[in-house]
């Protein structure tokens, strides 16, 4: 290129690709859809003459806004028609569909980027991951699964079951992600589907272990809320790869999602049965040497449930018999 | 398993309309002379009781019934007139006499633990045929005939033959074993012997069973009708009074369950606790052949004191007991699976029309000499005060690969008597350690 460019605009669509630039070779220079312009722009919401871009002796490059019902903004502040601003920074203008960006000859150049290299440490986690999703599904099925012959059987199905399952989650992400960033990055939302999963697992475990461990019964009935806020956290994981620049924005959306939904859990129970979960009582155990709440007399333990009088007494008088009646629909019993 | 046997509009069958040749006079031909000449000497005593909706006049449902006194008193089942004690502004009653005439009556009293009811004409009578009961003092011998009338499904009023069995074991309350074919809408009628004296009110039957039916012994429609000839007409629902019977019910029930130590089952090192074989029948089933990785033994138990209390039945107690050995399994599986076991059971969580939703209790008991984890789970009835369904579920949890989990129910029982009946079990529990 001649020593004669001052600098050089370009102007690119919405996907970052370049539709048209230009070498400034003196200033100023006109933007406009008019062939006239110095920069002609195929675009139907820019004017004729939209832009006059001028430097000042003293460097600064100073914009005019022309004849154009549109105007131009840059970062959030919008100028119309006739106005004339200073465009210090680097931020690109957006004018009609399109971004304009400037880049001055004196202005510093970033350093080269290294092409990225095959990303060993990503895979290495994927495959641990991954690995610790089937080590988890071979795991449960081993506790759950005491007849050998059952577990030879279902283990196999099973394994491609969650397989199949984790795939077609991450796809769907890595789709979504393709439409807004044109990349996939399937295996990153593989990663994070396993290791949510494996958290939320671990997580509900440990209550559970908690719960037997010192009696603290609310933690084991209050499971399933546990499970919403853990995937209400890996959807939050999945949304920020699709929009990395919104992670506040998303907390905040996924955040409201996640409370709404569990006021609906808890609400219906409440309405349905005047409790806030519907398991009535703490099932899941562990082995007896876990055990570090007391066992307390059996006259204790019946001096408690006398408690029970008063509640049921509460419970009768909610809801009186002819009330009751008209409920008949949803009586199970009887 | 046991049927009561009035026909609510819902099991009358089909056909029921287009069959006129079951009608009495046809009887078939193979009753014997004997049968034909008690039926004819009871067909004036004998009636069929309805009750029908007031608004729409449709029968709500059917049974039978029978004279015991000149001035128009019936004696029929509690199950067959239960909705005139406890919906008589939804509800009156009628009865049919064998000549067809359709007539009002009204309740009187009713028997719940004993199944029965006493009904009176509306209108005013004297010199009604009436049917004797045979006395206490000649009992019948086992293997005599006996004789039960009825209208069955509302098809025409019949005679069935069959045998006196005796009474039946282990039920609560004194039955007979009539071994003879009951069908429902007989519920009420009377059950005779070979004079023509009423010896039973036909009540029940084995669905699991041929002819094994049940009536009620004649005293206590004798003892009914002697306490409550006098009585007036009940007109509002009578719920109070049924629950002062099953107060009564269950205070038995519960003095009897708790009269003696239960008596203990070994499982390994475990001793869970049992009723009485005097007291409640009890089936067991050991080692699973479809578990391999476990040895499993199962006992269930009832005590046959239902008791019909309107639109349920209630008044009994259940208990069940699953013995775990797995030394193989190791102690993070046998957690998991004795937990499924325990998970796997019914609570009433959402209540119904009959009680309200269960509320528990739940923790670490220590009892016989082991810590067991113990839930008590009461939900109490609606419309009859001071009566609560109890449950309790408890496993052991001192040993890594073994234990053993129960549950009792009580059905009907006043709230201290449920607590009484939940000590009782769980301080039949007991851990030796293996020799």
């Amino acid at each position: 290129m001649s020593a004669g460019i001052l600098g050089l605009l370009q102007a690119t669509d919405r996907n970052g690709a370049l539709v048209a630039k230009l070498d400034v070779r003196h200033w100023p220079v006109t933007v406009g859809r008019a062939l006239t312009a110095d920069l002609v722009l195929d675009d139907s919401h820019v004017a004729g003459e939209h832009l006059r871009i001028d430097r000042t002796p003293e460097g600064v490059v100073t914009v005019q806004v022309l004849d154009t019902i549109n105007g131009v903004a840059l970062g959030r502040t919008q100028h119309g028609r006739g106005t004339q601003f200073n465009w210090t920074d680097s931020e690109a203008l957006a004018l009609g569909r399109l971004k304009l960006g400037l880049r001055l000859a004196e202005a510093p150049i970033e350093a080269e980027e290294p092409l990225p290299h095959f990303p060993w440490r990503a895979m290495a986690w994927t495959v641990l991951a991954v690995m610790g999703m089937l080590a988890l599904v071979v795991g449960q099925s081993w506790l759950t699964l005491t007849e050998p012959s059952q577990l030879a059987r279902q283990l196999p199905g099973l394994m491609a079951a969650v397989a199949m399952g984790i795939a077609v989650w991450a796809g769907l992400w890595a789709l979504a992600t393709k439409l807004f960033t044109h990349r996939l990055q399937f295996w990153r939302h593989v990663r994070i589907a396993c290791a949510s999963a494996l958290a939320i697992q671990l997580a509900s475990m440990l209550a559970g272990l908690l719960a037997f461990m010192f009696s603290l019964e609310s933690l084991a009935r209050f499971e399933s809320q546990l499970v919403l806020l853990g995937a209400a956290a890996a959807i939050y994981l999945h949304l920020t790869v699709i929009v990395p620049q919104r992670r506040r924005g998303l907390a905040g959306l996924v955040a409201g999602v996640a409370v709404l939904g569990m006021v609906a859990m808890l609400g219906t129970n409440w309405l349905q049965n005047k409790r806030l979960s519907n398991k009535l009582y703490m099932s899941t155990i562990y082995p007896p040497s876990l055990r570090m709440a007391p066992a307390v007399p059996v006259p204790q333990f019946l001096d408690e449930a006398g408690a029970i009088r008063e509640r049921l007494a509460a419970r009768l008088k909610d809801r009186e018999p002819d009330a009751g009646a008209a409920d008949d629909s949803d009586s199970d019993t009887d | 398993m046991a049927l009561c046997l009035h026909a609510a509009h819902a099991q009358t069958p089909a056909p029921a309309r287009g069959a006129p040749a079951a009608a009495p006079a046809a009887a078939p031909a193979q009753i014997s002379r004997d049968a034909q000449r008690a039926y004819e000497t009871t067909r004036d005593k004998l009636v069929q009781i309805r009750t029908l909706l007031r608004n729409s006049n449709t029968q709500a449902s059917v049974g039978s019934g029978f004279f015991v006194s000149a001035n128009g008193l019936i004696i029929t089942n509690f199950h067959v007139a239960s909705q005139l004690a406890l919906e008589p502004e939804r509800y009156r009653g009628v009865y049919v006499p064998v000549d067809g005439k359709e007539a009002e009556v009204e309740l009187l009293a009713f028997d719940v633990r004993n199944d029965l009811a006493l009904l009176r004409v509306k209108a005013p009578a004297t010199g009604m045929p009436q049917l004797a009961f045979r006395g206490a003092d000649r009992p019948l011998a086992r293997g005599e005939r006996i004789y039960s009338l009825g209208n069955p499904l509302d098809i025409g009023f019949a005679v069935t033959e069959g045998t006196y069995n005796g009474l039946v074991q282990r039920s609560f309350y004194p039955r007979i074993f009539f071994g003879g074919a009951l069908n429902p809408g007989m519920s009420g009628g009377p059950a005779l012997d070979d004079s023509g004296q009423v010896v039973g009110i036909n009540v029940s039957k084995r669905l699991d069973g041929d002819l094994l039916s049940f009536l009620i012994p004649a005293e206590f429609a004798q003892a009914l009708l002697a306490k409550a000839a006098p009585a007036k007409p009940i007109t509002k629902p009578a719920h109070a009074e049924v629950a002062r019977q099953l107060g009564e019910h269950q205070a038995l029930l519960t003095q009897r369950f708790t009269a003696a130590p239960l008596t203990p089952q070994k499982h390994g090192g475990y001793s869970v606790p049992v009723p009485d074989d005097a007291l409640a029948r009890c089936w067991g089933r050991g080692r699973e052949p479809d578990f391999k990785a476990f040895d499993l033994e199962r006992t269930d138990c009832q005590i046959d004191s239902h008791v019909f209390a309107g639109d349920f039945n209630t008044g009994y107690i259940r208990l069940r007991y699953e013995a775990y050995n797995a030394p193989k399994l190791g102690p993070l599986r046998f957690a998991a699976m004795y937990s499924q076991s325990f998970a796997n059971e019914y609570f009433a969580t959402r209540g119904s029309r009959k009680a309200t939703p269960a509320e528990c209790s739940e923790r670490f008991v220590e009892t016989g000499g082991m810590p067991m984890r113990a839930v008590v789970c009461m939900s109490a009835y609606r419309k009859l005060p001071g009566l609560y369904d109890v449950s309790v579920l408890t496993m052991s949890v001192n040993q890594s690969t073994r234990g053993v989990q129960g549950r009792m129910d009580a059905q009907g029982v006043s709230f201290d008597n449920g607590l009484k009946l939940v000590a009782h079990y769980l301080g039949g529990f007991k851990w030796e350690a293996a020799p």
